[in-house]
């Protein structure tokens, strides 16, 4: 049952999670100018040196990630606060922490020119660098407090699913599952689907943190004392362990709000069922054991993990399909569904997240890995699962929030002309990276060979659609949030 | 034996187990430092789970400080087994003895801390405590320079 939240309390969640949403939404904007410009360089539209195209690029990987994982968390934390009472100090400093973490990354990039990939994957940020030392240590830091932010972050919902459904069983459905008669006979009901989210943002999250807090540690020791060595294998395992997981949660973070989102749009209900609840526990495992598909290339990695890997990454694939998918377009078949921006978003998303995810099975697939390996397919995948996926979502619950606020929706030309620019200036910007993946082109490089650059100056005039579409849905927030604004004056 | 009783055993546990090796003057590879501190966290960790009050569940609604304490323990503990000081701590026995009893100390804050403010968090937080100390036996600062 959810919480009743008096107008103050309400407004007070509502503050936490427009703080978050918003930050997420401004370095997303700042971010996409800089991939932009990456696409731009690789066509031969302008030109910088090699050294600044990876310095950007260290900048737009971390940048991206952390202003989606922001807006996801801004999402989910709202959802559970209307579920129980939580305290709203505790967002703030964690949202604290990620943006001092996200200045001092900035500073570190900007004014240093550290430019070790977003990964930094030891020993890259010491070794034939053109940045100096104190640049390394403000990014490590950097990402450190970021880690440290998103650590409080899941523990304030792990404590919040814990003390809400009773502790680990019940947050799980345990009972629900296996003793479904004596649990409905007890008029207890299960954990809604946004809780599911929450668990396991909170259980993965706080591995993942943990997991960062080693290899982030270890690494800043070594910046101070460069005696301490590090195992480069095992910095890799953690260093993708933290890195694929917290990349991963961010959507299942924000499928929380389609969740709660698409059944007010379609007019109908969205119950936990026993196979949304397996599927979450299934979620659970895979977000954490799929990692290791990164590491196929590292011939001195247990084999065992490889095809541990393989196997999860196709796993991990089922709930995706077959519950939040499946059942988000069984709530629309032969529904009453009101089409807005709102739910445009979230549809779009659904779409965005089987594709990209479709794209990531094919790379985690061990024989054709071997053929796809670090070319732009890698980046092809996760632009289309994080772009039209995560960022769909979140957009989605925005504008649901918006739209229920002000009374109003956007007119059918602004559907379509964001429809347009999302999935063809969008389509056209991903078809670039598939592509030329497909075609052996290698990511992270600054110059590439043919037919690398033709195909980014697609890629380039997709961004100029996609960037036009963005600067709409911008005109449209503000406009209904003023619209809102104006009913509750 | 009580859930008190348990918990002052493990304390005495922790503590002689802190001072007694670092005054054995035994040396060690660092890998087998890292897991003897896994052990020696495990401990202040066990200790303060049976110290927590069974009946109380804590509240998500406040105890902020509570959470900060135990997602930064972790993080200190890390720090305090800075491997490349482990040389200088295996001459210097009460300063190892008190690193050691950081370490314990480190390892009862978290799960004190995580059960004070919700009921789980501080066990789960203890685990994921000695699985740190555990994996950097694996590549924390063991490799020759």
């Amino acid at each position: 049952m959810t919480t009743t939240l008096d107008p103050r309390e309400l407004s007070a969640a509502r503050r936490v999670m427009w703080t978050y949403l918003i930050t997420g939404f401004a370095i997303f904007a700042l971010m996409i100018l800089i991939g932009f410009s990456m696409r731009m360089e690789q066509a031969g539209w302008i030109a910088y040196a090699p050294q600044t195209f990876y310095s950007l690029m260290t900048l737009h990987g971390i940048g991206m990630i952390t202003a989606v994982a922001v807006a996801s968390m801004g999402e989910l934390w709202y959802l559970m606060r209307l579920e129980t009472v939580l305290d709203e100090r505790l967002a703030y400093w964690a949202w604290g922490f990620i943006v001092a973490g996200a200045i001092a990354v900035v500073i570190s990039v900007l004014a240093g020119q550290f430019g070790a990939a977003w990964t930094f994957l030891y020993p890259l940020p010491f070794v034939g660098t053109w940045w100096p030392s104190w640049a390394t240590g403000f990014y490590l830091i950097g990402v450190a407090l970021v880690t440290i932010g998103w650590m409080m972050w899941c523990t304030q919902m792990l404590g919040c699913v814990l003390s809400r459904y009773g502790g680990f069983r019940g947050a799980l459905g345990w009972d629900y599952v296996f003793h479904r008669r004596a649990f409905e006979q007890s008029g207890r009901t299960p954990p809604p689907p946004q809780a599911y989210a929450a668990l396991v943002a909170a259980v993965d999250g706080v591995l993942t943190g943990t997991i960062g807090m080693i290899i982030g540690v270890a690494l800043i020791v070594h910046w101070i004392s460069p005696s301490v060595v590090i195992d480069p294998l095992w910095a890799k395992n953690l260093t993708y362990f933290f890195g694929h997981a917290f990349a991963n949660l961010t959507i299942y973070m924000a499928v929380a709000g389609v969740y709660v989102g698409m059944p007010r749009y379609a007019d109908r209900e969205y119950h936990t069922s026993v196979a949304l609840a397996v599927a979450w526990w299934g979620t659970l495992v895979f977000v954490a054991i799929a990692y290791f598909h990164h590491l196929y290339m590292d011939f001195v990695q247990i084999r065992a993990l490889q095809y541990i890997g393989e196997a999860a990454s196709y796993l991990s694939s089922i709930p995706t399909a077959l519950v939040t998918v499946y059942g988000s377009l069984m709530l629309v078949y032969r529904s009453r569904m009101r089409w807005s921006l709102g739910s445009l978003f979230m549809f779009g998303g659904l779409v965005g997240w089987i594709v990209g995810g479709f794209g990531a099975v094919l790379d985690a697939t061990i024989p054709i890995n071997s053929d796809l390996h670090n070319t732009l397919w890698v980046p092809a995948h996760f632009h289309t699962y994080l772009l039209e996926g995560v960022v769909l979502f979140v957009l989605g619950w925005t504008f649901m929030m918006l739209e229920e606020r002000s009374g109003s929706i956007s007119s059918a030309a602004v559907r379509w002309l964001v429809g347009l620019g999302f999935f063809g200036g969008g389509g056209l910007f991903l078809l670039g990276f598939y592509i030329a993946g497909a075609e052996g082109v290698p990511r992270r490089y600054a110059v590439q060979p043919a037919p690398g650059p033709e195909l980014s100056g697609l890629a380039s005039v997709g961004v100029i659609i996609l960037l036009i579409a963005l600067v709409i849905v911008l005109v449209e927030a503000i406009r209904l949030a003023a619209i809102a604004r104006r009913r509750t004056a | 034996m009580t859930r008190r009783g348990i918990a002052w055993t493990l304390g005495i546990i922790a503590v002689l187990a802190s001072v007694i090796p670092a005054f054995a003057g035994v040396d060690e590879p660092i890998a087998i430092h890292h897991l003897d501190h896994s052990g020696l966290v495990l401990l202040g960790a066990a200790a303060a789970f049976f110290v927590r009050d069974p009946s109380a569940k804590g509240s998500p609604a406040s105890g902020a400080r509570w959470l900060v304490l135990t997602v930064l323990a972790p993080i200190a503990m890390m720090f305090v087994m800075w491997p490349s000081l482990y040389d200088y701590l295996d001459a210097h026995a009460s300063l190892h003895a008190l690193e050691h009893l950081v370490l314990a100390a480190l390892g009862y804050v978290a799960v004190a801390a995580g059960e004070r403010y919700v009921r789980g968090v501080g066990a789960t937080m203890g685990v994921l405590m000695f699985v740190m100390a555990v994996l950097s036996a694996a590549g924390y600062g063991v490799m020759k320079p």
